[in-house]
């Protein structure tokens, strides 16, 4: 295959894989507004560095006053901002809190996740869970996220340089980012705390490093073939890391918003502003419509599905990105009354 | 003629002709470095407020689109060092592509497409510009702030990833030698 055949192909794949992307027809106006200081464009991301600024301190303060991660602690202590800027969305989430919710976890040998709490807030838009992942053998093995891995996005593989050094341009080695460890854990290594090889990183580097990956949360909202299940993937953002105890902790937050009659009308409208997407947005009805009628006194059924990899210097990029899934844990949620 | 050397043009209407024409392009880009959607948007109108603040600097050793492309994609490299990127979802399975309609016969291209958002951002940078935009070695050089040898270096690296990928998805073998 030649060069030029590449380009069509990845022209095609590219082009075709997200035709769904639409223009923002305020974008415009909304930069226009931001220039001239109606709304500073920058304030979100310098909010949201502050914040994380205060985490880090707080998180690290945290460490070993035995500390309780669950959601509560979550809200009022490294995620903070819907507290002070959006009470109503944090009150609802408090709210809805329901600790232990019926779970049950796929057979899984090296890691034990533990839903923590669950809260049903359909009058913010947004569904809270909180699990808590152990690893089953903790003589053995050491758990870590995946996020934390290259973080800084200077990992390449192949090629890359293998001389580890603070400015390094192009990295042929993973780095571990490491918030767990307080400021002195660097090891002299990159620019952000507890940041380095891998290796250098773990607690005991004779342990077999486990990577945890979250890779999504569903409602089941059709289980009528055998050995099937039909899911309504819902939109979320997430945080996960690893504490002090060598758990690994994850919040993630889902949007409601399908749950609402304005859901399905906003879909059939972009449904016939672009006819060529029709099947995809009525698609998007009919699956919501689907999951709506689920949610009863009976509770909604989720499957949150993970993969646990073991990592090794040298290992290869598409077994780790790819590996260790197919693992899942179902959980019911049974809204407050 | 681009729009922003246009003699006729205000710097508001400069802005309204760069959002229509390139928004699609950027966003698109963004998306593929990001991988998450909110994020790509604010990368995309953080770029047109960086390019309309600048716009009196903008001397025209380059195209518009290479310029744009330029400040997008640093755009995007610091919104991925923030640590609050970190604390964002970034799984992409096909089933997250913004597809218009996932047609059977795509689900290769679509398998193709994760693999490329998944490549380091490097090389997801010089594939995006070479393979995608069709750019030259120079235009790339330009638009990414890097010699010409260092984009050598990494289109050699990425066209390895990528025929590995092609081969592996779609069933296209190497060029020989």
């Amino acid at each position: 295959m030649e060069d030029l055949k590449a380009k069509q192909i990845v022209q095609r794949v590219i082009d075709n894989s997200l035709s769904g992307i639409q223009d923002d027809p305020w974008m415009a106006q909304r930069v226009l507004a931001n220039a001239k200081g109606e709304e500073p464009v920058v304030k979100k991301i310098s909010t949201s560095m502050i914040l994380v600024i205060v985490l880090l301190c707080l998180a690290t303060t945290a460490i070993g006053a035995g500390i309780i991660y669950n959601q509560d602690w979550w809200w009022n202590n490294r995620n903070i901002f819907e507290k002070n800027d959006k009470p109503e969305l944090y009150e609802a989430v408090m709210a809805n809190m329901v600790e232990n919710p019926t779970q049950t976890q796929c057979e899984d040998d090296q890691v034990q996740i533990i839903i923590q709490d669950v809260s049903w807030a359909p009058e913010a838009d947004i569904m809270t869970i909180s699990f808590k992942a152990t690893p089953k053998k903790p003589d053995q093995d050491e758990l870590h996220s995946m996020r934390a891995l290259d973080t800084d996005g200077s990992y390449i593989g192949e090629g890359g340089s293998v001389t580890v050094t603070d400015d390094s341009e192009d990295r042929a080695v993973h780095w571990l980012w490491r918030t767990d460890i307080g400021l002195d854990g660097s090891g002299g290594y990159g620019h952000i705390p507890g940041y380095g090889p891998v290796s250098a990183m773990m607690d005991d580097s004779s342990k077999n490093l486990l990577m945890l990956d979250y890779t999504g949360t569903n409602i089941i909202y059709s289980t009528e073939i055998e050995n099937a299940v039909d899911v309504f993937p819902m939109e979320s953002s997430m945080d996960m890391f690893r504490t002090a105890a060598g758990d690994v902790y994850f919040v993630g937050k889902f949007d409601l918003s399908w749950l609402r009659d304005e859901y399905d009308q906003e879909m059939q409208k972009r449904a016939e502003e672009t006819p060529d997407m029709k099947e995809y947005y009525e698609q998007r009805i009919a699956m919501a419509q689907a999951a709506r009628d689920r949610i009863d006194k009976e509770g909604i059924t989720c499957i949150l599905t993970y993969r646990v990899v073991e990592y090794t210097e040298g290992m290869n990029d598409m077994d780790l990105y790819t590996n260790g899934g197919g693992r899942s844990v179902q959980f019911v949620i049974r809204p407050k009354q | 003629m681009d729009v922003v050397k246009d003699p006729d043009n205000d710097r508001d209407q400069v802005l309204v002709q760069m959002v229509n024409q390139y928004q699609g392009l950027l966003l698109r880009m963004c998306y593929i470095y990001l991988r998450d959607m909110e994020q790509a948007k604010d990368a995309t109108q953080d770029t047109f407020l960086k390019a309309y603040k600048s716009l009196d600097s903008f001397r025209g050793e380059c195209s518009e689109k290479t310029w744009l492309i330029q400040i997008a994609m640093n755009t995007c490299r610091d919104m991925q060092r923030s640590a609050w990127f970190r604390h964002h979802d970034r799984r992409i399975t096909p089933e997250d592509l913004p597809q218009a309609i996932q047609l059977p016969d795509d689900e290769d291209d679509l398998d193709v497409m994760c693999d490329v958002m998944k490549l380091p951002p490097k090389l997801k940078e010089v594939v995006m510009l070479y393979y995608w935009q069709n750019m030259n070695v120079n235009e790339i050089a330009h638009a990414l702030g890097i010699t010409h040898s260092t984009v050598s270096t990494r289109l050699k690296r990425a066209r390895e990833k990528l025929y590995d990928v092609l081969e592996r998805r779609l069933g296209y073998g190497r060029p020989q030698g």
